[in-house]
């Protein structure tokens, strides 16, 4: 017996229209043939299921919040700098301004990351590598939560600083300098996030913390490259 | 910005949406506690794993954000949510080599012997569709969930994903086979 296609069985199943000798020949096979009449039922059965998939609900992790609210806060200071362009029509004043916003975010995250350190130190008296949780697991945790925030942001942000590298010819000395001395109080930021995370990896704050600070850095590169571009 | 979410989430969805549009956050984040397990679980659906989850769901309150401004209403703001994640989804796994790799990969399909699935702790009972979808590999789990949760056709998840329609077609049979091994026992 000649079975049909697999995609002329999936095709029937889902009804997608074919002609009317096509659609009696298959019929045909089918009625004849369990196996292919049972291929179709377990498609039909199973487009059936996977509907009531699209409702499921699942609760999100508790930090989740914190991380979107730190990314709103860095988009919030490239949506200022953007209002400040079109009052200013253009010029240095927005760069000052993107700088005040991102020095806010990262001084925010500066006084958390000492306050989780600071938290997770109280017991032992110890600096910040040795508080909280200690052991190959809390190092295990602290490697992963690095691993995956590098593969979430690291790709995105290296290709922006590589096209910033490109294009960083367009823009003014003074700019770049603003732009540089930026990135580098994120980049401690960063670190101190970081920091604060080694010293307690289960923390859903300090997570909070490190992603708010990779999300930071992207934003003002994205703005970066965006202004060199219309430079 | 300190939480205040609380009365709001009580509030009429329109005006929630109207003053999260005008740069309102508390309004925003009610918006969030109400639909942030739906948004959650299909980006947990999408990625099998938590981490990646968590990420993209946090990517997408962020566009959301940023999109909310350009929401007319024509649509539920849960259908425009669920499609602008979707929508994030594939932009980030366009642009992901690695997992382009892993996507193309359809000649390591391997018959389910039972052994590594979740309902080996329970031998001959069948494991249910959300279960199963899990243990798929990425290829065939993104598209069985584009194509027959989603609702997208073969071309266009080809042209989202960037890859050719006929891997699409064979990754769909790839896990409609593997979900009936899976699910039948």
């Amino acid at each position: 017996m000649n079975h049909p296609e697999l995609d002329q069985l999936s095709d029937f199943a889902e009804g997608v229209p074919v002609d009317a000798d096509a659609r009696e020949a298959l019929e045909r096979h089918l009625a004849d043939c369990p196996a292919c009449r049972g291929e179709v039922e377990w498609i039909r059965s199973l487009r059936d299921q996977a509907l009531r998939l699209r409702g499921q609900e699942v609760p999100p992790p508790e930090g989740l919040w914190t991380k979107v609210e730190a990314g709103i806060r860095a988009r919030e200071g490239v949506l200022d700098l953007d209002r400040a362009r079109e009052r200013r029509g253009g010029g240095w004043g927005r760069y000052a301004l993107q700088a005040a916003a991102v020095l806010f975010l990262v001084a925010l995250s500066s006084f958390a990351a000492l306050a989780i350190l600071r938290s997770g130190s109280e017991p032992s008296g110890a600096g910040p590598s040795v508080a909280g949780q200690e052991g190959p697991g809390a190092e295990l945790r602290f490697a992963s939560a690095v691993e995956e925030m590098e593969s979430a942001y690291g790709p995105a942000i290296r290709e922006l600083e590589l096209a910033l590298e490109r294009d960083r010819g367009n823009l003014a000395p003074e700019t770049v300098e603003v732009l540089e001395e930026n990135l580098r109080i994120i980049d401690q930021a960063i670190r101190d996030a970081l920091a604060a995370l080694e010293a307690d990896p289960g923390s859903s704050a300090a997570t909070g913390l490190v992603g708010g600070m990779y999300e930071t850095k992207l934003q003002v590169l994205q703005q970066a490259v965006r202004l060199a571009r219309e430079a | 910005l300190a939480s205040t979410a609380a009365p709001l989430e009580q509030a009429d969805p329109k005006a929630l949406i109207d003053r999260a549009r005008n740069g309102h956050v508390p309004s925003f984040e009610a918006l969030y506690r109400a639909h942030a397990p739906r948004v959650y679980a299909l980006c947990l659906r999408m990625a099998g794993d938590p981490v990646q989850a968590e990420e993209w769901a946090q990517e997408a309150w962020i566009r959301a954000w940023e999109r909310l401004p350009g929401f007319r209403g024509e649509s539920a703001f849960t259908t425009w949510l669920h499609r602008l994640t979707v929508n994030l989804i594939l932009d980030r796994r366009r642009g992901d080599q690695r997992w382009a790799r892993r996507f193309e990969s359809v000649g390591e399909y391997a018959p389910f012997e039972g052994s590594t699935s979740t309902n080996e702790a329970h031998p001959g009972v069948r494991m249910d569709l959300e279960r199963a979808v899990a243990t798929l590999p990425e290829g065939a789990r993104t598209v069985f969930l584009l194509y027959d949760v989603e609702g997208y056709r073969h071309q266009e998840i080809a042209d989202r994903l960037g890859v050719a329609e006929g891997t699409v077609k064979a990754q769909l049979h790839r896990a409609r086979k593997m979900l009936r091994e899976r699910m039948d026992r």
